[in-house]
């Protein structure tokens, strides 16, 4: 389980990124965290990781406070940056041999596996290989790790097209029932497919959590030529209009618009309240 | 005891693994670097002595023997060596934390920070002072080995002394029968700039051959300026010379706290003992610190 009570933080002489933040989630879910750029998803991962520190309240990820650093929790913790370090002097084989002690879970059938599915060669050196190539490498090593909590920062940025699929593919088939994988990304599309909860960031606050079945539940997101009396947000899309609108009884669930939900939430059409409302309204 | 502070065997050997396999190319380089480096100056040195011996053989009456390199010549080489490796590769301490990208694996590293401090400790702190003494003394064997056999095979002039190898343990004697409070001030240096150095390295990153050295004379400059200082407010002397000439000197060695041992002296151990315990100190906890 993560949990965050009241967390506070800024850069040095810059504006404050989180102000009384606060979130949970219970192991064994892939969340999607979205927020524009400058939102703090990166630094957002980075604070679970303990890789800085709260200027005010708690972290805790698992029993541990990432602040401390302790073996025990870095053991558990696989974060894949944005930018990354890779030695690129060695070879992905090297790579394993140098890493893959750390991380006394690790499963190296299925690194082998992953790597077959990338289609990436394990006798070549990692300075040979494109950045794509070299997060196809990283994000490999990170799914076999076996960590209870694996942060991936723009995972698919930089994967060609059918690699973003196998990562998707992968991620979904490879993860055990307590690990919580966390995927900062503005890449929505790319993860649609993939999560099962989505938090929004925005204004130093959780703008929005929610399960997607729970979405789907509430939402109805559609397409039509006319907007719907009905609808709390839409965009222009071809010769129509995307829209969201309060799901009814006798409508079939659709599936979430991740790109629209989040214009919505971040324009303000849909808050973390509208979701409280209507579960306090049905309960 | 607190997880942060454990050592483990496994974390260790994964940690110096990480370390090897990441720069073997550098430690190789300058363990390389360092035997070539000596065994040129070594011979730069002997063939200087035998070229300025054969000239002074030649054209001035001399038997030859009067410039010949001592095993007691080595010493002091063999200590400047030592403060050149503490600026060059003890202050490299903490390389993985000098570039944003690299820190972020580094810390997240599954060790405890005493491990991590452990390991880097012992790479850049006692690992170039063990094998540093071992290269010192092989190069000036080998140096002595080929300036022997080229004189004997090469050279004309054959009269002269050879250069004198080094036993390996007479590089760490000490001037024999000083005051103890002397063997103080010669360890403190010994240990001193290290320690600083190894501190830099987590603190200044790659400008701290530069920096922890401008701060170290920094820091002895105000010291002597503030002694100065005082000792002229408190215990001025004056020499006399005829009536005319008056010079006011410094006492520099009162007021004594014990017989014969000044104050200044002893503040000097002190903080010397005081900053090799705290660079190791600070060290650790700036690396618990450490944000990336």
């Amino acid at each position: 389980m993560i949990s965050i009570q009241n967390l506070s933080f800024s850069y040095p002489k810059k504006d404050s990124l989180f102000h009384e933040l606060n979130w949970e989630c219970s192991d064994g879910s892939i969340i999607g965290l979205l927020g524009k750029n400058g939102a703090g998803k990166s630094t957002f991962l980075r604070l679970l990781s303990g890789l800085i520190f709260p200027k005010n309240g708690e972290v805790k990820v698992g029993l541990q406070n990432p602040r401390d650093r302790q073996p025990d929790f870095l053991k558990d913790i696989f974060l894949i940056p944005d930018e990354l370090a890779i030695p690129i002097h060695l070879k992905v084989s090297d790579y394993t041999k140098m890493m893959a002690p750390f991380y006394p879970q690790f499963d190296f059938v299925r690194f082998e596996t992953l790597l077959k599915e990338f289609e990436i060669e394990e006798n070549a050196k990692l300075g040979d290989f494109s950045f794509g190539q070299q997060k196809k490498v990283v994000l490999a090593f990170g799914l076999s790790t076996n960590c209870k909590f694996l942060l991936f920062d723009e995972p698919t940025n930089g994967l060609d097209i059918p690699s973003k699929s196998t990562f998707r593919k992968a991620a979904a088939a490879n993860l055990g029932d307590q690990q919580t994988l966390i995927i900062a990304t503005h890449l929505v599309k790319d993860v649609e497919n993939l999560i099962d909860r989505v938090v929004i960031l925005g204004d130093g606050k959780v703008k929005l959590d929610e399960d997607l079945l729970a979405l789907s539940d509430q939402l109805n997101f559609g397409y039509s030529v006319e907007m719907p009396e009905t609808a709390i947000y839409s965009e222009k899309g071809g010769v129509g209009l995307h829209f969201i609108q309060t799901r009814q009884e006798n409508q079939n669930q659709s599936q979430v618009n991740l790109e629209l939900l989040f214009n919505a939430v971040i324009s303000g059409a849909i808050s973390v309240q509208t979701f409280l409302n209507q579960n306090q309204s049905t309960s | 005891m607190s997880n942060s502070l454990q050592i483990n065997g496994t974390n260790i050997s994964n940690l110096i693994r990480y370390e090897w396999m990441n720069r073997w190319k550098l430690y190789l380089a300058v363990g390389l670097n360092v035997f070539l480096s000596l065994i040129f100056f070594f011979l730069y040195i002997f063939y200087s002595n035998y070229q300025t011996t054969a000239l002074l053989s030649k054209y001035i009456i001399s038997d030859g023997k009067n410039i010949a390199w001592e095993a007691g010549n080595y010493q002091g080489i063999f200590f400047v060596g030592i403060f050149i490796l503490a600026i060059f590769a003890t202050g490299q301490s903490f390389l993985d934390l000098r570039e944003k990208k690299a820190a972020r694996q580094y810390l997240l590293l599954p060790a405890s920070h005493l491990e991590k401090y452990l390991v880097q400790f012992l790479g850049r702190f006692l690992l170039p002072l063990m094998i540093y003494p071992i290269l010192f003394w092989l190069a000036s064997v080998l140096s002595v080995g080929i300036v022997k056999l080229s004189i004997l095979l090469l050279f004309e002039n054959k009269a002269i002394d050879f250069p004198e190898a080094v036993q390996f343990f007479q590089l760490f004697s000490l001037p024999s029968e000083q005051p103890t409070i002397v063997y103080w001030i010669l360890w403190g240096i010994f240990l001193l700039i290290p320690s600083l150095m190894f501190l830099g390295g987590i603190i200044f990153g790659k400008l701290n051959f530069v920096l922890m050295p401008l701060s170290v004379l920094l820091f002895s400059g105000l010291m002597a300026l503030s002694f100065l200082g005082l000792s002229w407010i408190l215990q001025l002397d004056s020499i006399n010379l005829g009536e005319q000439m008056k010079f006011e000197v410094l006492n520099f060695d009162k007021p004594e706290i014990f017989p014969g041992i000044p104050l200044l002296l002893l503040v000097i151990i002190a903080l010397f003992w005081i900053a090799i315990f705290l660079s190791y100190v600070v060290s650790y906890y700036r690396l618990t610190e450490k944000e990336a």
